[in-house]
């Protein structure tokens, strides 16, 4: 479903991804987009219903994968604990936004897209990460500490290791993922991102974290479709676990 | 013709000393000003980054001052006039000035320490006595608030330091409470449960930190529940209607009733003659 739409004149084309209902009706030279769902009430920019567009015949429409437009808190079901020096790996399953986008690709600035909308396919409830004062806000997320994924459409795959570099025990109750830095690849009809590796250097001390470059991930054969939101380097240096104990302060 | 140019060139301009002076001061003034403006970017550009709008301003007030006040001396003295007689009789003059507008100095004096105590900038939504809106700008002497009614209001420094002041914007999060009344007879549990539930059906509540819910008191009119939620500081409006809207829905559907205070006209009372 991913990828430039082709219309006849007139033609009326419907997806539906989880909780989000897109119909698009291309008639005399416009287009009608029709958007509802869970996901998009109370999205901010986001009108549900009807919505007319008048697109430059030359344009086209593209339909693109995104990551969440937020990062994301991990709450793995059950706390996990990481013994010092080993390290975990799981494949995380998110819920995958949904761009419409009528610039191609050669006339995009960066990561720009200038989507037409942009929306989740599951509501995600948002959540703060961190103190009152310099924390950040993200979307919460339970996810089921899995070592192979199930196939759903609306999801998308993090390949994550947690690594344990520290000398004391880690209690892995919440992880902050930034998935706007992710690009999204396509292997066989699954979506997944970079590999993401996650250092705990210590309760006081900033996490390392670590994308797998996008050389690497084409290397396995994953064919990139969409990329990252925000642009970051291989390595970032920023809080990444909280636990229980942080939130009672 | 001839007799007047030889006029002209036998005015000697060493006999017009004045003339030399004051195109100098002139000369001066016009490269002092440049130099000044030029100096100001340089140190804005080098020093400036990261600093927040108002230090960046005052920073730039401060240079533009210092250097216009030490340019003045440098034309002064330039066009021959003597600075210490000047200093002098500005000393005269300046005391009476003080004292006339010990005022306008308390404000100056007020501001600064405004300025370094850092409890809002530009930008920050505030509330002072009665009115509430946007600092539009922290000058010398007073701080200009944007009401959200679109009224400018201008508060003295010297009054803003000495009454409270709270600025609602300073962090991210802000927290809302709900206060409901429900008759006594309904259980407790059903009415945490129905706030929960309200809380959650919000998408601008955020799950963590989570809404606290809490029984206050048994009142005349019922059992009184208090439910805060958090929320990001610019979700204000959206937040506390969807969350009246939804626990109205919430409470609704589960048949919970939220008691107001009531006035009930009752016609045809008895009445009775004095």
């Amino acid at each position: 479903m991913w990828g430039p739409l082709s219309f006849e004149d007139p033609e009326e084309v419907a997806f539906t991804l989880s909780d989000l209902e897109i119909r698009i009706v291309y008639r005399d030279g416009s287009y009608r987009i029709h958007l509802d769902g869970g996901p998009i009430k109370n999205q901010a920019g986001v009108l549900p219903g009807w919505n007319e567009m008048h697109i430059a015949q030359s344009a086209g429409l593209t339909l693109e994968p995104a990551t969440p437009d937020l990062p994301i808190v991990l709450r793995p079901q059950e706390p996990i604990a990481v013994a010092p020096g080993a390290d975990i790996s799981y494949r995380v399953q998110l819920p995958l936004w949904v761009r419409l986008v009528s610039v191609p690709r050669e006339y995009r600035r960066g990561s720009d897209t200038f989507p037409l909308f942009d929306v989740p396919t599951v509501a995600l409830k948002r959540t703060w990460f961190g103190s009152g004062e310099t924390g950040e806000i993200g979307y919460s997320w339970k996810f089921l500490p899995r070592s192979k994924e199930r196939y759903q459409r609306h999801l998308f795959t993090v390949p994550l290791t947690i690594r344990n570099s520290s000398q004391s025990v880690l209690w892995f109750e919440r992880l902050l993922l930034r998935v706007v830095h992710l690009d999204l690849y396509r292997v066989n009809r699954q979506i997944e991102t970079n590999h993401v590796t996650v250092a705990f250097k210590g309760s006081e001390q900033l996490s390392q974290v670590s994308f797998e470059p996008s050389s690497s991930t084409a290397q396995r054969g994953a064919k990139l479709i969409a990329e990252r939101r925000e642009p970051a380097s291989q390595d970032i240096i920023r809080r990444s676990f909280l636990w229980l104990r942080d939130l009672a302060t | 013709m001839a007799q007047l140019m030889g006029n002209v060139r036998s005015v000697d301009l060493s006999v017009l000393p004045e003339w030399e002076a004051i195109a100098g001061a002139l000369l001066v003034l016009l490269v002092g000003f440049l130099v000044l403006r030029i100096t100001i970017r340089i140190v804005m550009k080098a020093m400036a980054r990261g600093m927040r709008d108002q230090s960046r301003e005052l920073l730039r007030k401060t240079l533009l001052y210092v250097g216009a006040v030490l340019l003045f001396v440098m034309v002064l003295n330039t066009a021959g006039v003597s600075v210490g007689a000047l200093l002098g009789a500005a000393g005269v003059v300046g005391i009476a000035v003080g004292i006339a507008s010990q005022a306008s100095l308390s404000n100056v004096i007020s501001g600064f320490f405004l300025v370094s105590e850092r409890f809002f900038e530009i930008g920050d939504v505030v509330r002072i006595g009665e009115n509430t809106g946007t600092i539009a700008s922290i000058d010398l002497l007073s701080v200009k608030v944007k009401t959200f009614d679109n009224i400018l209001i201008r508060v003295p420094n010297q009054r803003l330091i000495e009454q409270d002041i709270f600025n609602i914007t300073r962090f991210p999060l802000r927290r809302m409470q709900f206060t409901i009344v429900v008759p006594t007879q309904i259980a407790l549990a059903k009415v945490f449960e129905a706030l929960e539930t309200a809380a959650g059906n919000v998408a601008d509540v955020l799950q963590e930190p989570e809404p606290f819910i809490f029984f206050r008191a048994f009142t005349e009119n019922g059992s009184e529940v208090v439910a805060g939620v958090w929320f990001e500081r610019q979700n204000f409006i959206r937040v506390r209607n969807d969350m009246a809207q939804s626990i109205q829905s919430v409470f609704s559907s589960r048949g919970i009733p939220i008691r107001t205070r009531a006035i009930a006209l009752l016609e045809d009372m008895p009445q009775k003659s004095i």
